[in-house]
Formats: structure tokens, C-alpha cells, sequence
């Protein structure tokens, strides 16, 4: 297959950069791949597990949301936060999922809940990607 | 000075020299680490910006509310950066005589000061800060730029504020570094580099639409320019201690050299006294 080039920047390190052949990541309104030769595209991601694919070989890693760059045959991705699999820490995530439904549960303010929802999301994400990840090392 | 508190001197001196060797050595290690953030944090903040030009280049931006319109300015924000701090020469006062100078000229109303140096210089003054936010100058996180930007924007959406500074120290070279104001909100189209606008030309497609990406885009660029300005004002801060410490290194050598000098006089002094007494002493004895 065809590929093409993937940048994948956040602000405390760049975290990917590499030729792939497929991507798949969540936006807003559902789940996107993109191929190269993709027409130009610029669109916000979801916080969410992304997977790349090179040479038949799956890469799976957390995306603490962001944006999509597709330019031609170069793809960049920029993001807050990314992480690999092995670097996320699943007692942490655990952990932070449970706060999370704790304080919806609280429901104390409409600020509050977006912001726990949030929380939420990142954590369900974060253990998605750190399971799936472990199961493909098995 | 008799020999023994000259000695004392001595020792007293070369044990605070001791000590801005120690902060030196620290100093320039933080700078290292501040340099090194700084570096890694670039490339995306230049993709951000370059991704929201184009869009303000190809799109209309009217509806967009980040950006700059011409109503009359009220109400002010300014964020302060000032250190943790003191003995890093004049870097805090630098910092903070430009935002009380900008204070002056602008209307504020509001005042969110990171470093324990400037939350207590403005609190003496009967300044009223924020502090809802405590975030240490030391160690700059995205974290702490995430939040600090969050408040901003609250502000700002719900009209409490109509504009936002940021005050901090722009770091040019290692030996070079001064205050600077910035405006964070609204968003300049000019200071991003647009030139001209292109509406027609469009080649790149927004999904869902223009204006909820340069939203989420321009939230992403708030918060980097935050974080740039607090990671550039910890680099200066590094910079500015590592210089005073070195100063008072060389300072202290000097000192030290002095009393040196002063001790051998006197004790050479003393020997030649000793000597002329004994010297005398056998004259009379002849």
C-alpha cells in the first residue's frame, strides 16, 4: 500500500513521525481513516484511542484530543496530550474513571459535570488503549 | 581588625561563596531544562498558528468572536509572570514596574499574578489578585497554562473581560532577556501573519464547519502562548539568577582575596614586631 507521512505533536514532546499506511481516529461525528491521498481536510478530534497501521503492524495510542492537519500527502496531528500503551499508568486511570462518575454523580454544577465528563472520557480512552495494547503484546 | 576576626571573615565569606555556587550550578541546570521545553514545545505551537493563518486567510471570520473587533475596550485582564524568588537581580522588578506601568494605561479589572514575588508585591500594595490560582513560577507545566487559559476564556465569553494581557520576561539570549506585553484575547488576524484575505480561494475543508475549528484552534493557541510566556519567563528567571550568582561568586573571591591580603599584613606585622622586641631586648643585654 501507498503511504503517507504522519506528524503527531503535542506541546511537552513530539510524540510520532513516520511514513504509515492507514489511520484511523474519532471525531466528533464518528470514526475517520484516512488513506493516502485523502483530500485536504482540517478537523477537530475526540479525546480517544487512535490506531495506525505500518506495514500490516497496528499501533494503538491515546489522544487527549486535538486537531487533524491533512495536507496532501502529509497528515499532522496536534494534541495536548498523547501516550503509547506501555507509558499509561492503568491504576491512575482506574482510579481517575472512578472520581470521574463520582462527581457526576454529584451533579453539582452544569460546569462541573462537562468537566467531569470529560475526565471521564479521557480515562475510558486511556484504559482502552492501555488493554488493547497489552493483548496485542500477549 | 585583629588576625582572629579577620580569619572569622574569611571563613563566613567563603561559606555564603559556597552557597551562590550551589545556585549557580542550580540556575544553570534549570535553564538547561527551560531551554529544552521551550525547544520541544515550538513545533507545535508554529503548526497551530500556521493551520489557524490559513484558515483566517480562506475563510470569513466574521462570526468568530476571538477575533479582534473594533467596540470600545473596558475592561482589561492581565496576567503577571513574575519568579518564585528573589536574588535573580533585577528580573522581578523589571516585570513588575512594566505591569504597573500597563496597569496605569489600561483600565484592569482584572489580575491573575503566577510567582510568590509578585502575588506579594501587588497584595502590599492593596492590589486585589486572584487567588483562585497559587501556580509557582517554578517548573512550568501545560497543565497549569491549560488552566490559567480556561479561566481567561470564561471570562472572556461571558463579557466579564474584553481584553487580556499577559506580562512576563521575553528571553532573547543567555545573556540578554526583558518584560514584555502581550495581548492574548482577541486574537490578532495581523500578529498571526495574515495578509490579506483570499474568501474565495478555498482549498482546505473545515469540518464541521470554519468556525468551530478556529474555536477549538484558537483555544489550543491561547493556551500556548501561556505556556510559552511561562516557560520563556522560567528560562529568563534561570538566566537572570545564574548571572547575579555568578556576580556574587566573583564578588565573594574578591573579598576573600582582600581579607587574605589584610590577614598576612597583619600577621607579617606582628612577626616584624616580634622580631624588633627580641632584636632590641639583645642590644640592651650586650
Amino acid at each position: 500500500m501507498s503511504k503517507f507521512h504522519l506528524i503527531i505533536n503535542t506541546p511537552t514532546r513530539g510524540f510520532f513521525e513516520e511514513d504509515v499506511d492507514s489511520l484511523v481516529v474519532k471525531t466528533f461525528d464518528g470514526e475517520i481513516g484516512i488513506l493516502r491521498g485523502h483530500e485536504p481536510i482540517v478537523i477537530p478530534i475526540d479525546v480517544s484511542p487512535i490506531t495506525i497501521r505500518i506495514d500490516g503492524e497496528v499501533k494503538r495510542a491515546y489522544l487527549a484530543g486535538g486537531f487533524m492537519n491533512v495536507m496532501g500527502d502529509v497528515v499532522e496531528i496536534f494534541s495536548d496530550d498523547a501516550l503509547w500503551p506501555e507509558e499509561i499508568d492503568i491504576k491512575r486511570a482506574e482510579e481517575a474513571k472512578k472520581r470521574a462518575e463520582e462527581r457526576m454523580k454529584a451533579r453539582k454544577s452544569q460546569e462541573e459535570f462537562v468537566r467531569a465528563r470529560t475526565a471521564l472520557a479521557r480515562a475510558m480512552a486511556r484504559l482502552e488503549v492501555a488493554e488493547k495494547g497489552q493483548k496485542a503484546l500477549r | 581588625m585583629s588576625e582572629r576576626d579577620i580569619k572569622r571573615r574569611i571563613k563566613s565569606v567563603s561559606e555564603v561563596q559556597k552557597i551562590t555556587k550551589a545556585m549557580y550550578l542550580i540556575a544553570s541546570a534549570n535553564t538547561q531544562k527551560a531551554k529544552e521545553r521551550f525547544k520541544v514545545a515550538e513545533p507545535y505551537f508554529t503548526s497551530i498558528q500556521n493551520t489557524m493563518r490559513e484558515l483566517l486567510e480562506h475563510t470569513d471570520p466574521e462570526d468568530i468572536s476571538l477575533v479582534i473587533g473594533n467596540e470600545p475596550k473596558r475592561r482589561a485582564g492581565i496576567i503577571v509572570i513574575t519568579g518564585d524568588k528573589g536574588l535573580c537581580g533585577d528580573y522581578n522588578h523589571n516585570v513588575i514596574k512594566l505591569a504597573e506601568k500597563t496597569m496605569e494605561e489600561l483600565r484592569y479589572s482584572y489580575l491573575l499574578v503566577v510567582g510568590a514575588m509578585g502575588r506579594e508585591y501587588f497584595r502590599k500594595k492593596g492590589y486585589n489578585i486572584d487567588t483562585s490560582l497559587l501556580y509557582t513560577a517554578q517548573d512550568p507545566t501545560y497543565d497549569s497554562a491549560v488552566d490559567i487559559a480556561d479561566i481567561i476564556l470564561r471570562f472572556y465569553r461571558q463579557g466579564l473581560l474584553d481584553e487580556v494581557f499577559i506580562v512576563y520576561t521575553r528571553y532573547i539570549s543567555s545573556f540578554k532577556h526583558e518584560p514584555a506585553v502581550t495581548r492574548v484575547l482577541p486574537l490578532d488576524p495581523e500578529s498571526l501573519g495574515v495578509k490579506e484575505r483570499k474568501r474565495s480561494s478555498n482549498i482546505l475543508k473545515y469540518e464541521p464547519s470554519p468556525q468551530a475549528v478556529f474555536k477549538i484552534l484558537a483555544e489550543s493557541y491561547i493556551k500556548g502562548v501561556i505556556y510559552g510566556a511561562l516557560v520563556e519567563s522560567f528560562a529568563s528567571e534561570q538566566t537572570a539568577r545564574m548571572t547575579a550568582m555568578d556576580n556574587a561568586t566573583k564578588n565573594a573571591e574578591e573579598l576573600i582575596n582582600r581579607f587574605n591580603r589584610l590577614y598576612n599584613k597583619e600577621r607579617q606585622g606582628k612577626i616584624t614586631s616580634e622580631i624588633s622586641e627580641i632584636i632590641s631586648s639583645s642590644e640592651v643585654l650586650k
